[in-house]
């Protein structure tokens, strides 16, 4: 069963289909001048209606009512050929040059086939040359090929060939011939073999498609654009070589297989295709093609005149181009590296499936889309300095050392905190030494030694009245009792001395059990009794908030957050039942061991108390905090007391030693010993700052 | 010491126990440090969560519903409250956490208002008052009763100080014709004299953290040197 081969996807398919079952692709092309109403060996009921635009044209044409004439096409064509033919561009139609004529042979000889050139010369960039010149009548003097008695290996075809020409072709094909390359003719017998076999088989009757020389671009397929008739004179121009460097005139063309023609009286074109074995015209070897004025149409087909050629041959001499070496050194290799390696034609893969299924030799896509490809960067152009090589070490140094096992490392061993033990050591031994022991190591400051601040303090003592209540504020968490109680314990004392009721408050939930652990112990000195000579207002949460407003209106505050009711209602005792306003009070008193609460106080404190003194009993590390608001032009802190000397020497103004001078001793020892260390510690650190200096 | 009562006597043999296992830090972080933290950290807590019961929530929350019976919760002063630390337990919660925010922004703009407020009249107009003394000489302090050189050279350094202070938190800096950036010459200056007004500051308060510790360590020392020689003497004396 015969088989045809489709043109698109080379997919067999029977001879009896029309289009292909791959593709759909006609496989049985419609021939083109209509002859007498029959195309070629299409049936007529094949061939698509005529349009009516068509049958215009044909009326039009005189003498010829529905039949185009074969050696004359429409209008445009036969501008197209009008314009292809000036008398620059080629000799005109019939007319042999001179130079041909001379070698021609006489009219009783056989005339060898013209060179199509000369029947038809090359038209213009655009003008579909195959069309001109299947349109052309023929020569006179040149005798067509006839249809179907030839094949492009054929003496015949070949006894056709001027000898002239085959000479000259010879030469050309060995001068391009290069040692170790291939002959040209080679190729082309290789795609003779190739092509024209499946093309005789797919179309054994048929005007057979002509190959493409290699470097030649494939021919698109016919599209079903226009009509049918003219097709085959609409046939696209010459093929274009796309990666031949010059054009390759048509006299030195290789031979391109003949092709057949559709039938008799389609317009026969005289081909100039020489085989190889072909003879050529008698006389041509003597003929100089550099001797030869071609024409100029012939000379820019050629690929340029004279001057070109004189420069090929200075090319051909020239010596090989060198890249610089710093050009050379910039040139990226890994990216222009091959990513498809080229295999040899045979072992090439066929195409198995869609559109170019059945070709050999097709471009696969996946290598060159999917498969990891060189960077696009040259990396290996980079310029290595030692330290890269040192990184580069290091980094593998390091990667050597991650893929080994890291040895269990021995149990580290703990340093032990000498110094913390020194230093706490000292401190404990010179706080201790003294408590234990009752050493007086430190005497007791003489009035003359006092602080300046008691006087003060005593003097707002001496003004705060009797008649109400003074407010205590419990500021300080138990933390801090050991160093509070020590410096408000005097304090304390000298206000029940004075017998000035006191109400109690705590801003911080443990102030109350302060509040009630201090007043005990001097109550029972005094005789003061809970309820008359102090009270517990308890406990005031809401920070500085609450703070401005129980001084703003302390029994509204105390009440909104419930007051004490431990205490009943402490607002009618007669100390505290004439209070309205926190300037009421006799005197406001801060025990505070915090910096930010005890400046809140203050601040909030001082704006709302008029004439109300409020003094301060702080500790040592917030003293500094609230000493500008006692040294103030208008202060708002009447009186300040902080820090153990303050306290032994408000005990001594009251003439009752208590907790500060039983602390004293063992305070002074612990501030002799800390700030030996500070003085050690610095001289140290500046030692080693000079040592260190020293070497620089 | 043995005379104290029994819950005394155990009270303040604990203290002692506690205060030791502080002490025990001087050696490095122990257990017994550990175990004494935790028991102060738990200890403060149950405190305060039994204080603001007791001291707040109870009296201010509960006991006027107790006495004033269903009524008295729409009572405004008692129903704005719940219906706040309802909102504000809210916050417990991640998916009702944004209904807390109304409790909790009262709390901190009344707060930072109060504060604000306080700071402005009770530090800042002062010390600028302060810093704008006179420099005469003929002038008297009215606290101190200075005059004389003396009282001018306290007002040069309080001005000085105040100055230096503020230009030590300027961090402005103004690019020069040169298109270098950095403090003018004079705030440069300034600044470091602000420099060191603050570390004498903080020296000073160091030195008053030092102090304050010391006493307390006294204390302690003392307290547990008692309770030590007093179990001693009971010993001595029960033998």
């Amino acid at each position: 069963m015969d088989e045809i081969r489709c043109p698109m996807c080379s997919t067999l398919n029977p001879s009896e289909a029309d289009v292909c079952r791959q593709c759909g692709a006609r496989l049985k092309p419609v021939l083109g001048i209509p002859t007498g109403g029959k195309t070629g060996p299409l049936e007529a009921g094949d061939l698509p209606p005529v349009p009516d635009w068509l049958n215009r044209i044909r009326s039009d044409l005189p003498g010829e009512e529905g039949e185009a004439p074969a050696s004359e096409g429409p209008d445009w064509l036969g501008r197209m050929r009008e314009a292809a033919t000036p008398g620059d561009e080629g000799p005109p139609a019939g007319e042999v040059p001179e130079w041909l004529k001379e070698d021609a042979p006489a009219p009783d000889e056989p005339a060898p086939s013209a060179p199509a050139p000369r029947t038809a010369p090359p038209a213009p960039a655009g003008k579909p040359a195959a069309a001109s010149s299947t349109a052309e009548p023929p020569s006179p003097s040149l005798t067509p090929i006839e249809p179907g008695t030839s094949k492009p290996n054929e003496t015949s075809m070949a006894g056709e060939t001027p000898e002239w020409l085959s000479r000259i072709r010879d030469r050309e094909a060995k001068a391009r011939q290069r040692p170790g390359q291939e002959p040209e003719e080679d190729w082309l017998a290789r795609f003779r073999d190739e092509a024209i076999p499946s093309a005789a088989q797919a179309k054994p009757d048929k005007k057979e498609a002509r190959p493409e020389p290699p470097g030649v671009s494939p021919k698109p397929p016919p599209k079903e654009a226009g009509p049918a008739e003219l097709r085959p004179m609409a046939r696209p121009p010459a093929p274009v070589p796309s990666r031949a460097p010059e054009p390759i005139p048509a006299a030195l063309q290789p031979p391109i297989p003949e092709t057949e023609a559709p039938s008799q009286d389609l317009p026969k074109v005289p081909a100039l295709i020489l085989d190889s074995g072909g003879t050529a015209t008698p006389g041509a070897e003597d003929i100089d093609l550099e001797s030869i004025q071609l024409p100029e149409w012939m000379s820019d087909l050629k690929g340029g005149g004279p001057e070109e050629a004189a420069g090929e041959r200075s090319r051909r001499d020239l010596a090989p181009a060198t890249i610089p070496a710093w050009l050379e050194a910039m040139r990226p290799i890994d990216t222009f590296r091959s990513v498809v390696e080229i295999q040899p034609e045979e072992e090439q893969s066929v195409e198995a499936a869609g559109p170019l299924a059945g070709l050999r030799g097709v471009l696969l896509a996946e290598p060159v889309v999917a498969m990891p490809r060189a960077p696009g960067m040259d990396m290996g152009r980079v310029d290595v300095t030692d330290r890269h090589y040192a990184q580069a070490e290091l980094l593998q140094k390091m990667l050597e050392e991650e893929a080994h096992e890291a040895p269990v490392a021995p149990g580290q061993r703990r340093r032990l905190p000498l110094l913390r033990w020194v230093v706490g050591a000292a401190v404990l031994l010179a706080v201790a030494i003294p408590a234990v022991l009752g050493a007086t190591w430190f005497p007791v400051p003489s009035p003359e030694q006092w602080p300046p601040e008691l006087v003060g303090f005593r003097s707002v003592m001496g003004r705060i009245p009797t008649d109400r209540a003074s407010l205590l504020v419990f500021d300080y968490e138990p933390g801090y009792a050991g160093e509070m109680e020590a410096v408000l314990g005097p304090v304390v004392d000298d206000l029940m001395t004075r017998g000035i009721p006191l109400a109690t408050l705590a801003t911080r939930p443990a102030g109350r059990i302060l509040a009630e652990r201090i007043l005990a112990r001097y109550s029972s000195l005094h005789g003061f009794a809970a309820g008359e000579g102090f009270l517990h207002l308890g406990y005031l949460p809401g920070g500085a908030t609450a703070a401005q407003a129980f001084l703003a209106a302390p029994r509204q505050a105390w009440e909104s957050v419930g007051g004490a009711p431990s205490e009943g209602d402490v607002w009618v005792s007669p100390s505290l039942a004439s209070i309205q306003t926190a300037s009421d009070f006799g005197a406001v008193f801060l025990f505070s061991a915090g910096a930010e609460s005890a400046r809140t106080w203050v601040e909030q404190a001082g704006p709302l108390l008029d004439s109300t003194p409020l003094l301060a009993v702080v500790s040592a590390g917030v003293e500094p905090i609230l000493r500008p608001y006692y040294d103030s032009q208008a202060p708002p802190l009447d009186a300040i007391a902080s820090g153990l000397p303050m306290a032994l020497a408000y005990e001594g103004a009251n003439g009752r030693q208590a907790d500060a001078l039983s602390r004293w001793n063992p305070y002074g020892s612990g501030m002799l010993a800390a700030e030996a260390l500070l003085a050690g510690g610095t001289l140290y650190g500046l030692a080693g700052w000079l040592t260190r200096r020293r070497p620089a | 010491m043995l005379s104290l009562p029994l819950s005394e006597l155990i009270g303040t043999i604990a203290a002692a126990l506690l205060t030791l296992m502080v002490l025990s830090y001087l050696l490095g972080d122990n257990v017994l440090f550990r175990i004494a933290v935790h028991i102060f950290v738990g200890v403060a807590a149950g405190y305060a969560g039994a204080t603001a019961w007791r001291g707040v929530l109870e009296p201010a929350l509960i006991e006027p519903i107790r006495r004033g019976g269903l009524t008295a919760i729409f009572d405004p002063l008692t129903l704005i409250p719940v219906l706040l630390i309802l909102m504000l337990l809210l916050k417990l919660s991640p998916a009702t956490a944004r209904a807390g925010g109304l409790p909790l922004a009262l709390l901190v703009g009344v707060a930072a208002a109060v504060t604000v407020g306080g700071a402005i009249s009770g530090t800042v107009l002062p010390q600028a008052w302060a810093a704008a003394e006179s420099l005469s000489p003929t002038e008297v302090s009215p606290l101190t009763g200075e005059t004389g050189l003396e009282r001018t050279i306290n007002v040069a350094i309080v001005l000085l100080g105040t100055l230096g202070t503020l230009f030590y938190f300027r961090f402005a800096a103004r690019r020069s014709s040169g298109g270098v950036v950095g403090r003018p010459a004079l705030g440069v200056v300034l600044a470091s004299v602000g420099q060191v007004f603050l570390a004498l500051t903080f020296g000073a308060m160091f030195a008053g953290a030092i102090s304050a510790s010391l006493v307390v360590l006294a204390e302690r020392v003392q307290f547990v040197w008692g309770v030590v020689g007093g179990l001693l003497a009971a010993g001595t004396g029960a033998g």
